[in-house]
């Protein structure tokens, strides 16, 4: 059986992502904070990731601190079994904190990334640290 | 008003002390390793100083106490060159403690030893300054300039910081050694103030034998007591905690000798208002409102903002949550923020705080404050800090109280649960202190 490690999860993304985006980059600083991802998707908007593998209230407060820069900021978990008692518990804190979920999963190996939430768009972003932050990715 | 001290950190922050800065603070710090290892540099700093700043050299007696692991350089393998440098003015025991690679232990202070170690501790803080002047080249246009008064007289250093180590427990040996020290320190410098430094674990403070210690050092020979919490960060106390500080200052205070805290904060400065005695407060330049008792020296700080209301440096997101909490976001449209947070010349460009730059560290990126960042967030810190004691000298305590209270409640709504509830322990503290001191 494999044994899911965050970093190991963060690499499959970056790949799934590098499919369709253009720019996708992995630890990124963000802030004083270090983002798992980065990547600018097709509507052109600026959209970090989390990966965690369980302390998923740790990776809101990391997210949210990302959106304070990002224009969507997202958690990524692996997929539970018990999906819908765990949507229950974990939907009101991330609707505070205006942050979307994804899971990843592993199916007869395929790998899947799958949006459950769709985060809000950050109307108050910090444009002195946008531009540091884009500064980054097109360096 | 309580006199505000500041304690040199590098090199690099030399132009904080001179200048337009010269009127923020009243006195200077300076580490014994420092001195030791780059006298020349710290010599030519000095000479610069107005001279009404008293300056005072800390000893660092403690750094040769703890595992020798803990004062090697980066490589592991030699002890940090600095305080090599320092261990050889010093002399016995603790040269050959280095030597055989072992901690100081209070049994190697012999009657004999310990006369010697006073001495040189002493001499070491009172003729090294001196002494690499007379060296310099440029000691006759020093000495000229000495006459007409542009270079700082250097000769004022009068004060002595008796040896001391840190105590972690109330039945440490190193309590009764300290007592010695500073005893014997005092016989040898008659005619010179000596200070008699308590560092003391924070764990320490709340322990009923903490009375024991404080009656040793009421009665010792000092004429001036500074203190050092281990890692004692003011906003992270419980009231209990704060209350027991109050307490430890304020039986050092009847003994009528002026009491320095090292490492404090607004908390402390307030304290100044009401404890007489408890004459000054001392800091980093922006990182040193406490500081931990190993690692001796050391750390890569990220920058912060310096948020007076909360009397505390925040991070860059808190800070943005509250610009954006407060429809501050935008200053060229928004006078409150210059009216109610700051309106030094710093907050007139807000961005400058950001501006950092990709570092890797321990296989992540971080983003590092530039030099301009940090120079920005140090002029905000210095005049906010300057503010503070001005404050707390023309306001009245129950309104400074009051304004603690205020803060919490504006801005408790706007951050994570329990972010600012240090601003009410800093005022039950207070309030539950003044009833018992009465």
């Amino acid at each position: 059986m494999l044994i899911m490690t965050e970093i190991y999860i963060q690499q499959k993304i970056v790949n799934i992502l590098k499919n369709t985006c253009l720019i996708v980059m992995d630890e990124v600083p963000v802030l004083t904070r270090c983002a798992d991802i980065v990547y600018r998707n097709d509507q052109n908007e600026l959209i970090s990731i989390e990966v965690k593998l369980a302390d998923w209230k740790k990776a809101i407060k990391q997210a949210k601190d990302h959106s304070l820069v990002v224009d969507r900021a997202y958690i990524c978990l692996p997929e539970p079994k018990q999906k819908d008692v765990f949507l229950k518990k974990i939907k009101k804190y991330l609707g505070d904190a205006s942050i979307g979920l994804l899971f990843y999963s592993e199916i007869n190996g395929e790998e899947c990334l799958k949006q459950i939430i769709e985060a809000d768009k950050n109307q108050r972003c910090w444009r002195a640290s946008r531009v540091i932050l884009e500064k980054y990715l097109y360096a | 008003m309580p006199n505000h001290y500041i304690r040199f950190g590098t090199h690099a922050e030399k132009k904080f002390f001179y200048g337009i800065y010269s009127d923020y603070y009243d006195g200077i710090f300076i580490n014994g390793n420092m001195l030791a290892y780059t006298p020349k540099s710290m010599v030519s700093f000095l000479l610069q100083i107005n001279n009404d700043k008293r300056i005072l050299i800390d000893p660092q007696t403690h750094a040769f106490q703890h595992d020798v692991d803990l004062i090697r350089n980066k490589k592991g393998v030699d002890v940090k060159s600095s305080l090599s440098s320092l261990a050889e003015y010093y002399g016995e025991p603790i040269s050959t403690c280095l030597l055989n690679n072992t901690p100081a232990i209070p049994s190697v202070f012999t009657d004999e030893i310990m006369e010697k170690f006073c001495r040189n501790v002493g001499k070491f803080q009172l003729d090294t300054i001196l002494n690499t002047v007379d060296g310099l080249e440029e000691k006759r246009y020093i000495d000229f300039a000495k006459e007409e008064q542009t270079v700082n007289d250097v000769q004022n250093i009068t004060d002595i910081v008796a040896p001391y180590f840190y105590i972690e427990s109330i039945d440490s040996p190193w309590i009764d050694l300290n007592i010695k020290l500073v005893n014997k320190t005092k016989e040898v410098f008659n005619n010179n103030t000596v200070i008699g430094q308590i560092v003391i674990s924070a764990q320490l403070l709340n322990n009923p034998g903490i009375s024991t210690l404080l009656a040793k050092y009421k009665t010792c020979l000092c004429d001036e007591y500074f203190i050092w919490i281990d890692g004692f960060s003011e906003d992270e106390q419980n009231t209990a905690s704060l209350k027991n500080f109050i307490y430890f200052i304020s039986e050092l205070s009847k003994t009528n000798r002026p009491v320095t805290n090292l490492y404090g904060g607004y908390f402390s400065i307030i304290l100044s208002k009401f404890l007489n005695g408890f004459s000054a407060v001392s800091h980093g330049l922006e990182y040193g409102e406490s500081r931990k008792v190993v690692p001796v020296g050391g750390g890569l700080p990220m920058s912060k903002y310096y948020f007076w209301p909360l009397h505390r440096r925040i991070k860059q997101e808190m800070f943005i949550n509250l610009l954006a909490a407060n429809n501050w976001s935008d200053l060229s449209t928004n006078q409150d923020f210059e009216n109610i947070i700051c309106n030094c010349q710093s907050c007139k460009d807000i961005d400058k705080f950001f501006d950092s730059y990709p570092v890797k560290r321990g296989g992540r990126t971080f983003n590092y404050p530039t030099t301009k960042a940090k120079e920005h967030s140090l002029k905000h810190y210095l005049y906010c800090k300057k503010k503070e004691f001005e404050y707390i000298t023309n306001t009245e305590l129950n309104e400074i109280l009051l304004e603690l209270k205020k803060a919490h409640d504006t801005y408790s709504p706007q951050l994570d649960r329990g972010e600012v509830d240090y601003l009410l322990n800093w005022k039950n503290a207070i309030e539950q202190s003044l009833q018992i001191l009465s």
